[in-house]
């Protein structure tokens, strides 16, 4: 691997040197050696364009930043929701984690290229309990109610690829989050709503 | 008059962000999100695969604030974040063949515009025919302009590995360069 040049200069030294930007900083041996010079300047040839990518500014489109920020805001807003109450304690799920497993799930299905956001509402109807039926055994004071099965209903909005019928799409991505939120936060997922944003043109 | 640096400015908004500030957290997206993506689309090709990273990238960044410690720049924190997303994304598509698109340079002159578009296209492709582990630092360092401590942080490797990884990706991507010119 260790290339030496005739004089016995370490190409990997000047490879480093001309990658940090440094080939104009010659040593006293490069002022006076021709191979040096010489492979100085291929080498600084060669990785020009390297540099040039570098200054060829890419920004995030607006579009994206819109993306994001919207999420966001919807995960500021989140609200929480009781799904389980045991004697030893209760689980809590936020509906932004029902939309991130609804995500998950999207993605899962082949023709989804890309998800652009979800959004879960989680019925908050806390069943009472029945007057008069014995309270849950082990259940700590002060819990009058049991958690009764809970509803969730679910917006997703996507980027399909082309090709598929989109009905189609939309059917597979419902059975699937439909399926994965019930698995995950025992929730029954009574609605997803699909919105095809984009399509996806391979080139 | 006190000047605040880029570093400071960024922790103030990142602590109004975490007291569940979203207006904070969009300044930081729209100061940070070009590195994000630039990084992003040299580590996967695709552009719509850069944006769904930098968009996960910032989700995960908000939902994960309180971890953030501060003991790095608020970028070197992004970096690390989408610099894993890119490499979960590669991995969870591998069929995704790498497509490459860049921005046109503004360059006057036509002729040299495409002589200058296809050179750095065919840059693009050398970067990305490189292998991830030494991808990500040849990127973050030629292509950022980060330090190579930064690079260690982003990519939680030593020093000697961020410099044994970049010296090797140089070697190969000045092979594949000298191949061309």
């Amino acid at each position: 691997m260790n290339e030496r040049l005739p004089c016995g200069a370490d190409m990997d030294a000047l490879v480093e040197q001309v990658a940090d930007g440094d080939e104009r900083l010659r040593s006293p041996h490069q002022e006076i050696c021709v191979h040096c010079q010489t492979a100085l300047e291929e080498l600084a040839r060669a990785w020009a364009p390297v540099s040039a990518l570098a200054g060829s500014e890419g920004a995030l489109p607006e579009r994206v930043v819109h993306r994001i920020m919207r999420r966001i805001w919807r995960a500021a807003a989140a609200g929480w929701h009781t799904v389980a109450v045991t004697a030893r304690g209760k689980t809590t799920i936020s509906d932004w984690v029902v939309g991130l497993i609804a995500e998950g799930a999207a993605r899962e299905v082949e023709a989804v290229h890309l998800i652009g956001g979800s959004l879960a509402h989680v019925a908050q109807a806390l069943r009472s309990r029945r007057p008069g039926s014995p309270p849950p055994p082990h259940s700590p004071r002060g819990l009058a109610a049991e958690i009764g099965p809970q509803q969730a209903t679910v917006e997703i909005a996507l980027t399909a690829v082309y090709g598929p019928g989109l009905l189609d799409v939309a059917e597979a991505v419902r059975r699937t989050v439909a399926e994965r939120v019930e698995q995950m936060t025992g929730l029954e997922v009574v609605e997803v709503d699909v919105t095809v944003e984009d399509l996806h043109v391979e080139r | 008059m006190l000047t605040m640096s880029a570093e400071s400015d960024d922790a103030r908004l990142v602590a109004a962000a975490r007291s569940g500030n979203p207006d904070a957290f969009e300044t930081l997206v729209r100061r940070h999100g070009g590195k994000v993506y630039r990084v992003a689309l040299r580590l996967v090709g695709d552009p719509t695969d850069a944006e769904d990273a930098t968009q996960d990238t910032f989700v995960q960044a908000w939902r994960h604030l309180e971890r953030f410690r501060g003991d790095s720049a608020f970028s070197t924190w992004l970096y690390r974040i989408v610099v894993n997303r890119c490499l979960r994304l590669l991995r969870d598509r591998p069929s995704t063949a790498p497509l490459v698109e860049l921005p046109a340079p503004a360059i006057a002159d036509p002729q040299r515009a495409v002589e200058v578009g296809s050179q750095l296209e065919a840059v693009s492709r050398a970067v990305l025919a490189l292998p991830f582990e030494r991808r990500a630092p040849l990127v973050l360092r030629e292509l950022e302009g980060c330090t190579y401590e930064e690079i260690a942080d982003a990519l939680e490797i030593s020093l000697p590995a961020v410099k044994g990884r970049l010296h090797r990706a140089r070697r190969e991507l000045l092979t594949a360069l000298r191949g061309w010119t």
